[in-house]
């Protein structure tokens, strides 16, 4: 996964949660604020009615009042309740409520009426009880108490005026039904004097007011009482109620919702920076964990032994098969170590380099390890590894170390087994003392460094004596290392330091620069040593050509030895490089000729004038009969292609006689001449 | 429990009820103005002077509601399309905004519900609402008015009986005598002192109080003694069907009185003079002296207000 996708869904992710936490604020704060408001209106129309409840009992009250009030208070009521019934979110969310409201609404409706009824029995039966008692008040004047009938009338008056105040007061309809036989009695008595009949016609018309209001006031009074609306707004709350608890889940849900939405994307990022880890200590090639997982493996458990492996030539094989069939060879040895130590106990497999790779186990004893790693050779070398359908002859060498630090102590095991390819398996211990190898190798370098800083490199010279004259008739030049203390020392202990170094050019140029610049003053040839490094580096061979061009007069008297002790991979590069110099008249020879690599097939294609045999072949050719054979053939073959033969390593009396007897034409060494300043 | 107890309170306040008079007054002045919206009343206004409202285009409201006579009709009952006789005798236009339902049955909620009323009346206007959109929306000049205030290219019907019902808001008419006199701004006669006084002793007052001395309760024509009910007349039982509910009309505003004769809901008293006997016969079962109907009629006239002006300030 790229990593710029990682961080876009990880963006992606925390916007969403940032998205639904300010939603879920806006959403929650909505709710309450909504639900606030509701619970408000609720409590205004209840608040409101009970003011009205007051108004209404008011006007029973008194006996006049400002009856605006009550309408007031039942617009008030109306208002509210409509503006409920309009509101947006009791619309869209709470149709239970709505439904509450309108059976409210309904209910107040009746009210409303039954209010209206009580104004029209409250005034009349207000203003009966009133004339009631003015013509009560009025009858004691003008009736004669003395009089039977009159006393009677108004006996009957009084009692019936206290009755009718007792009706009103205790809404006793009993009181009432007596009324009407009392209105009879007292329709009965008739008046001669007209005021005394008036006031009898006035008190019956009252009477009959009482009686025919009395049952609509009655009921008017009941129907208040009766709490419908009180019943039907605790229904709306209820309603309101159940449905906000309804909502307050959504909002609880949503909050749940919310903190589910924040842990996964926070596992989202917690997954990519897992993934990201194991991804950066993964080998991407074998799927097997990299130097960095090893790494983080080693410092956490501290395992005791490592398994080095490590392909033999390696490189050859994707120089050869190219980089891709290359890959399928690392899968494949990868997948077969795999296999190889699925049975040792808890063992871990790391690609640690290109071509290395590496077993850590928790096991120390020696015996054991080698045990293993020699079955490990034995299986790996069971079946052969194929690739393109061509049996390749791929080895590996194994080096096994319980020495912390178990890598660098493998690694230097491996590479003292690898110079030599005798063994293909070795178990690091402190004899082997390639701590102090590594050691050197850094004092050298730092050497070399300062030498070359301070041009402390100079050319010694070896001379090569014809074995025809017996005269010295060639020089080669060597490079030599002025130390600090003053001692000189051959740069061949260096060999190995200097090609590591970025130092190998430089060097080389050196040495062309000062062979020259000695050898401007002395007739002899020499000859300079160049590696198909050198002959590959653009910049040195531009500054060899640099100088011939400026001593023409010596160019022919130079010989470069090319090394061939190494694979000549840019062949076209050492074709074009013996054709420039030999324009300038050099000679060209090769180097160490029969070490190995040698070829024959070189010796003619690449214009070679001079074959110097390898030193190895030399030193014991007075006691080898093998070394005199391979020469033999070697200077037979030159005189036939018209080549000279130089033998190196000439190093005491019984080799000098044998390579003068062998027909080689110069002779090389300790013998016949030391390198020294000329 | 406590719900309980305060039924009972209430219960009890409600039944001892002796002879407790008025705290306050139980009349109140009428304010100089109330709020309005001003295009919308100029319209309604024009509207209201308009025949165009009336099927032959004879009628308009203010036929009915005439402010010559207090914003009532001095006919026994209107007289609408084609000479048609109407039921009711018309009630002021003139501080009807304060009254709590329309019509003397109190059958519109409000002052836009009454509106529709005559329109639709075949007796009144005669209109159906399609004619009278059609009609309005036909006008270049209703529509472009309408279109300034609503917003919208075609006028409802609602948008009619909205402005009308808005311009009504302006027909009010503060600082009668009386309503100075409550403000302490005058004293009144004694006669009409007195005629108040009565008003209230009488009884006059439990139905007609409030803002508009009336037009605040439903009351029956005929307490004490019954009145004749007229066939077909527009009552409480017309709407409810319930038998208590005949004869009950809602009280009339009594603001403007002395210019709105003929009165009751059939004309049936030509002065206030008849009215006040019958009232006090038939609902108070009392009989007045010439003297108190004097005072009461002084009274009366202190309650006739300032007739609103023609213009309309928005």
């Amino acid at each position: 996964m790229r990593l710029s996708f990682k961080i876009i869904v990880a963006i992606i992710a925390g916007i969403i949660a940032l998205a639904a936490l300010l939603y879920f604020q806006f959403f929650s704060e909505n709710y309450f604020s909504k639900r606030q408001q509701i619970t408000d209106q609720i409590n205004a129309i209840e608040t409101a009615e009970k003011s009205l409840d007051y108004q209404v009992l008011h006007s029973g009250f008194f006996l006049y009042l400002n009856q605006d009030n009550i309408i007031s208070k039942i617009d008030t009521v109306e208002q509210r309740i409509v503006s409920l019934d309009n509101d947006h979110h009791i619309n869209n969310e709470h149709l239970k409520t709505l439904k509450s409201l309108e059976t409210y609404h309904e209910a107040f409706q009746r009210k409303t009426q039954s209010i209206y009824d009580f104004q029209t029995a409250n005034s009349a039966i207000k203003n009966a009880t009133m004339a009631i008692l003015a013509i009560q008040k009025e009858a004691i004047v003008i009736f004669n108490s003395t009089h039977p009938d009159e006393r009677l009338f108004l006996k009957e008056f009084t009692t019936i005026s206290s009755s009718v105040l007792l009706a009103k007061n205790s809404l006793d309809s009993q009181l009432i039904d007596q009324l009407d036989k009392e209105i009879d009695i007292l329709s009965v008595y008739q008046f001669k004097e007209s005021n005394k009949q008036e006031i009898s016609t006035a008190l019956i018309g009252n009477l009959k007011v009482f009686r025919d209001f009395f049952p609509q006031y009655k009921e008017a009074i009941e129907q208040l009482e009766d709490a419908e609306t009180e019943k039907a707004l605790l229904g709306l709350r209820q309603s309101f109620s159940a449905e906000d608890h309804t909502e307050l889940f959504t909002v609880k849900y949503f909050s749940y919702l919310l903190i589910a939405l924040y842990i996964s994307s926070l596992g989202l990022i917690i997954y990519f920076l897992i993934r990201s880890e194991k991804e950066a200590r993964t080998d991407r090639l074998s799927g097997l964990g990299n130097r960095k997982a090893y790494e983080a493996r080693v410092r956490r458990s501290a395992p005791s032994a490592l398994f080095l492996v490590n392909i033999n030539k390696f490189k050859n094989y994707n120089d050869f098969y190219g980089i891709t069939s290359g890959d399928q060879i690392l899968i494949m040895i990868a997948q077969r170590l795999i296999t190889l130590c699925q049975s040792w106990d808890n063992a871990h497999l790391y690609r640690l380099g290109g071509d290395e790779f590496g077993i850590l186990i928790d096991r120390q004893e020696n015996k054991y390890l080698e045990k293993l790693g020699q079955t490990l050779l034995k299986e790996f070398y069971k079946e052969p590894i194929v690739i393109e359908e061509i049996e390749t002859s791929l080895s590996i060498t194994l080096a096994i170390s319980t020495q912390a630090p178990l890598l660098e102590t493998a690694d230097m095991a491996l590479k003292s087994i690898k110079k030599d390819r005798v063994k293909d398996m070795i178990l690091y211990h402190e004899g082997l003392n390639l701590i102090q190898v590594v050691q050197e190798n850094i004092t050298k370098t730092h050497e070399l460094r300062r030498a070359v800083e301070h041009d402390r490199l100079i050319p010694y010279f070896q001379p090569i004596i014809s074995l025809h004259t017996g005269q010295i008739e060639k020089y080669e030049a060597l490079a030599r290392l002025i130390m600090e203390d003053g001692e000189i020392k051959s740069i061949f202990g260096y060999l190995d330091v200097v090609k590591e170094s970025k130092y190998y050019p430089t060097l080389t140029r050196i040495m062309v620069q000062k062979s020259f610049a000695v050898m401007k003053n002395l007739p002899h040839t020499f000859s300079i040593n160049l590696s198909i490094d050198d002959i590959a580096d653009p910049e040195t061979v531009k500054m060899i050509r640099t100088t011939l061009d400026k001593n023409p007069d010596i160019a022919s008297r130079v010989v470069f030895e090319i090394l061939e002790s190494e694979a000549m991979h840019d062949y076209a590069k050492v074709v074009d490089f013996i054709r420039i110099v030999k324009g300038y008249g050099c000679e060209i020879a090769i180097d160490d000729f029969g070490s190995g690599y040698s070829n024959f097939d070189h010796l003619l294609t690449l214009d070679i004038d001079i074959i110097k045999i390898d030193g190895t072949l030399i030193q014991h050719i007075d006691t080898s009969p093998h070394a005199v054979m391979i020469v033999e053939t070697i200077v037979g073959f030159a005189k036939k292609a018209g080549k000279k033969t130089i033998a190196e390593f000439v190093c005491n009396q019984a080799v000098f006689e044998m390579v003068k007897k062998l027909g080689i034409d110069y002779s090389q060494g300790y013998y016949t001449g030391t390198p020294e300043a000329l | 429990m406590r719900e309980q107890e305060e039924k009972m309170l209430i219960r009890l306040l409600i039944i001892l009820t002796p002879l407790i008079l008025g705290a306050t007054e139980p009349i109140t002045p009428i304010p100089q103005s109330l709020p309005y919206n001003g295009a919308k009343a100029a319209l309604g206004k024009h509207l209201f002077f308009d025949t165009i409202l009336s099927r032959d285009q004879t009628i308009a409201c203010v036929t009915c509601h005439d402010f010559q006579h207090g914003g009532a009709d001095s006919r026994l009952v209107s007289i609408g399309v084609g000479g048609k006789m109407g039921r009711m005798q018309s009630p002021t236009v003139f501080n009807a905004v304060f009254n709590f339902t329309q019509f003397w049955n109190g059958r519109a909620k409000n002052l836009a519900e009454q509106a529709a009323g005559p329109v639709h009346n075949p007796v009144e206007m005669g209109m159906t609402t399609g004619q009278i959109e059609q009609r309005i929306n036909a006008d270049a000049r209703y529509r472009e008015s309408f279109h300034t205030i609503t917003g919208r290219s075609i006028v409802t019907f609602a948008d009619i009986a909205e402005m009308i019902a808005e311009y009504e808001k302006t027909l009010i008419t503060p600082n009668g005598k009386f309503d100075r006199f409550l403000r302490g701004e005058t004293v009144l006669t004694p006669n009409e002192t007195q005629g108040y006084a009565l008003f209230k002793r009488f009884g006059c007052v439990s139905c007609h109080n409030g803002i508009n001395v009336g037009g605040n309760s439903f009351q029956k024509f005929g307490v004490i003694i019954p009145m004749q009910r007229t066939p077909n007349t527009d009552d409480r039982y017309a709407l409810t069907g319930r038998e208590r509910d005949k004869n009950v009309f809602k009280v009339p505003t009594l603001r403007n009185i002395a210019l709105t004769a003929p009165y009751f809901h059939n004309g049936s008293a030509a002065t206030l003079e008849e009215a006040l006997r019958i009232m006090a016969k038939h609902n108070l079962g009392t009989k007045l002296t010439s003297l108190e109907i004097n005072d009461i009629i002084a009274f009366l006239n202190t309650l006739s207000g300032q007739i609103p002006p023609k213009t309309i300030t928005p």
